[in-house]
């Protein structure tokens, strides 16, 4: 062997082991930049953020003004121990449920009538328009005095909240149908109220979704108000009163509470959505 | 059944209203006169928004004629009926999207409470003729642009339509795709005897696929300007001269009547 061939192997030799390492950093760049993704993609980045300002604005001022979230966590496991989270929860649970229920009860067969009938959509789309704009809170000392101290004005409330978003958007559903469409089953032979039963409802499937998924929103976002109505229990009763007894741990803990179950019923309705009414055409949207 | 399924339009106009109460109504169809016979493969060729797609809508009964008459086998028109199958150039509106292949075809059957054993024998049928034997259990979104049309037609079919109406049904279709569709739709044409109405603005379209072409002059105020005879048997070679002279023919009378 030449010592120029030597030299040469000997050349080659020293760049793969180079290349290799090259090829190790890449790896654990590109392992790097996965984790980053996926930590930002899933909202982790997000959460250990907020996390983060929420403790050092904390340490600024005193426990009862802003507590952080270490003590917010142990205002929590407090109640979660003695039973009052679950108990409450329970509570706000079902009254969400009945409330938001009743109005997609109310506002689906309202939406789909003024959708399809010029005369219902011309006395109703005012009061619509002019009532959408006033909030559920707006209503709580009428409401009280209405339907009592009882369960029916929190439920009530709950459901007047969710009656809005269900029906404009079955009332969108319905206008949006294309005349084709309706011709199509009116050259087969269909009736009006065939047409109304097998092409309309189906038709408007995804919208009404849309709409009983934003009441849903809607009925969870209210149950603060609905529990200020004389409530003795609730997730919005524990946010609304622990001020009088200077735990403002536990308002953290009823907010964390609160946004968490909207999050996985919303999460739970989409599932629902995406595969008992995949065929209606109700996909995962943005 | 020699006569049963003639069309006769007589004196027909269609006008629009004008906004401005004071000006003359807006008339898409001018005076129409046609007898399509029954059986007939007839072809409206015309430019886009020429009122051709107007006439369809009157005949199929989803739109109202000003004036004059449209007749089939003797009867007046005037909603829209099982007799006339339609086929919309828009298939996403055109069939049901919550309903899979073998449902859209059997609708029609159903809504008319036809008896089931029967309603499957006729469904089964109608998908074999336009070779969707596989797809059946296919939703739409899942089918292409010619299989779309193809259950628009089978519909059609096991509606027992006498006359399909197709209103720019290929128009959306590439050019192979849209070939083979034409090529079945003469095959079925052939087999079944059925009145074919059928709106194109394409010029090789019409003289590839028409016994009969109306050829409108431009709305407003459209009429048929020339209704040209086709007995060429079918497959046609358009590269004949033949063909070719009636295609330079109809490019010509458009060039008279579209001054750009």
């Amino acid at each position: 062997m030449t010592d120029s061939r030597r030299r040469y192997i000997f050349a080659a030799h020293e760049t793969q082991s180079e290349s290799e390492m090259n090829c190790t950093v890449k790896k654990i760049k590109s392992l790097l930049k996965n984790g980053w993704e996926f930590l930002l993609a899933n909202g982790f980045i997000t959460w250990g953020l907020l996390l983060l300002i929420w403790q050092l604005g904390s340490l600024t001022t005193n426990a009862q003004f802003l507590p952080g979230p270490i003590a917010a966590i142990k205002g929590g496991i407090e109640i979660v121990q003695n039973g009052l989270l679950l108990d409450y929860l329970g509570i706000s649970f079902l009254r969400v449920l009945r409330g938001w229920l009743l109005g997609i009860a109310i506002a689906v067969p309202i939406g789909l009538a003024v959708g399809q009938f010029r005369t219902f959509r011309l006395i109703f789309e005012p009061f619509v328009n002019f009532f959408r704009f006033v909030p559920a809170i707006g209503f709580i000392t009428l409401f009280l005095m209405w339907f009592g101290i009882g369960e029916s004005s929190k439920v009530a409330l709950i459901t007047y909240a969710a009656i809005f978003p269900v029906s404009i958007n079955t009332i969108a559903g319905v206008m949006s149908i294309s005349p084709i469409t309706i011709q199509v089953a009116q050259s087969q032979g269909a009736s009006p109220f065939q047409i109304f039963c097998t092409v309309t409802i189906p038709a408007s499937v995804p919208q009404i979704f849309t709409g009983i998924r934003l009441g849903l929103g809607g009925s969870i976002v209210s149950i603060v108000g609905a529990e200020m109505l004389a409530a003795q229990k609730g997730i919005g009763y524990l946010i609304y009163t622990s001020r009088l007894y200077y735990r403002t741990d536990w308002i953290f803990t009823g907010i964390f509470i609160l946004g968490l179950s909207g999050f996985l019923a919303d999460r739970l309705l989409r599932l629902f959505g995406r595969t008992a009414l995949k065929r209606f055409g109700v996909r995962e949207s943005k | 059944m020699s006569e049963s399924g003639d069309i006769h339009i007589d004196h027909l106009y269609k006008s629009y209203s004008s906004l401005n109460m004071e000006k003359e109504p807006v008339y898409v169809l001018n005076d129409i006169n046609l007898d399509i016979k029954d059986g007939e493969f007839h072809v409206f060729l015309g430019w886009s928004g020429c009122g051709k797609s107007t006439i369809l809508n009157i005949i199929a009964g989803f739109v109202e004629k000003t004036q004059g008459s449209v007749q089939i086998g003797g009867n007046e028109i005037y909603k829209p009926g099982v007799d006339r199958g339609v086929v919309f150039q828009n298939a996403d509106s055109a069939i049901f999207s919550w309903l899979n292949v073998w449902d859209n075809i059997e609708y029609g059957l159903r809504i008319r409470k036809s008896p089931k054993p029967e309603r499957s024998e006729v469904v089964r049928r109608c998908i074999h003729l336009v070779q969707l034997d596989s797809h059946e259990k296919k939703y739409p979104h899942e089918l292409s642009g010619g299989m779309k049309q193809r259950v628009q037609i089978a519909r059609s079919i096991a509606n027992n339509s006498h006359i399909l109406i197709m209103d720019e049904p290929f128009g959306a279709l590439d050019s192979q795709t849209r070939r083979i569709m034409q090529n079945e739709l003469i095959q079925l044409w052939r087999d079944t005897g059925k009145t074919i109405l059928f709106v194109t603005h394409d010029i090789q379209e019409a003289v590839y696929l028409g016994e009969k072409i109306s050829v409108f002059s431009r709305a407003p105020d459209a009429k048929i300007i020339r209704t040209i005879d086709l007995p060429q048997p079918h497959p046609r070679d358009l590269t004949l001269p033949s063909f070719k002279t009636i295609i330079q023919d109809i490019q010509d009378l458009f060039a008279e009547e579209y001054v750009i």
